[in-house]
């Protein structure tokens, strides 16, 4: 698999959060993106679109990311879901990790950050 | 150190990052009540409580806005990028409270209001931050 086959779910309420992970995926030739603003619409997405990748904010409207990556996890285990959140507390680490998430990036989260998750999702796959 | 020095280390770390490294915050003042202006606003739950808010005149946030975001910010998007930069700002803030005083913090989703945005707290500071297009302000208030 290639950085452009791999389909990558942002779900973030900031627009421009989106932006910039958007861009910076472009950047790394992953061009299969799809953008939700909620942690229901996350789980929603994820159910009918199956992606490789789940980047996903903790701090949302709706449903907040904890919950959606709980949810999520718990419809597939092999769920590669990685947090991206303004707030990187050790507790916020460790509860993140603990709903099953399998990364977490402090935003703003930097390209080489990024290129890790794709490499990662690449090799799992 | 107080919650709200924290605040402004990191506000000040946060606009010379993001903003501009040519910043001037001005002396911070202790308010009783908060502008009519004042719609943007996100709070701060846990061991610190607090509301956090901007604001100030229209053509000095945008261009805030358009600095922050590297893009020309229209009015229609105004308002989430300023939450954006609220919201990064706190989340640099709520670390900042973990790594001093080992306290736990969360952040709630930015809120938008038309009329006055919170209640009056115990303490509320604005510091206002001088660019060359303006005066941005940035408001810190302690339940």
């Amino acid at each position: 698999m290639a950085e452009n086959d791999l389909k990558i779910l942002i779900c973030d309420d900031s627009l421009l959060a989106r932006k910039n992970l958007r861009e910076t995926l472009k950047t790394l030739n992953c061009q299969n993106i799809i953008e939700v603003t909620d942690g229901q619409a996350a789980v929603d997405t994820y159910k009918s679109e199956n992606p490789d990748i789940v980047f996903l904010d903790i701090v949302m409207p709706v449903k907040d990311g904890i919950t959606a990556v709980k949810e999520i996890c718990e419809y597939d285990s092999n769920a590669y879901v990685v947090m991206v959140s303004s707030v990187g507390t050790q507790s916020h680490l460790k509860e993140a990790i603990k709903a099953g998430a399998s990364d977490f990036m402090q935003k703003p989260a930097t390209t080489d950050q990024v290129k890790n998750v794709v490499t990662q999702a690449i090799t799992k796959r | 150190m107080s919650y709200k020095d924290i605040f402004l280390a990191e506000l000040v770390f946060s606009l010379a990052e993001h903003v501009s490294e040519d910043v001037i915050p001005q002396p911070t003042i202790q308010v009783q009540s908060l502008p009519s202006e004042c719609h943007i606003s996100q709070q701060v739950t846990g061991d610190c409580s607090a509301v956090t808010a901007i604001f100030g005149e229209h053509d000095a946030l945008a261009a805030f806005a358009s600095q922050y975001a590297k893009f020309e910010v229209t009015d229609d998007i105004l308002g989430e990028i300023l939450a954006d930069f609220l919201n990064m700002n706190n989340g640099s803030f709520v670390v900042s409270l973990s790594d001093t005083f080992e306290a736990e913090c969360s952040l709630s989703v930015p809120e938008f209001s038309d009329g006055a945005i919170v209640p009056l707290l115990k303490d509320t500071y604005i510091t206002p931050v001088e660019f060359d297009y303006g005066t941005v302000n940035f408001v810190f208030s302690e339940m």
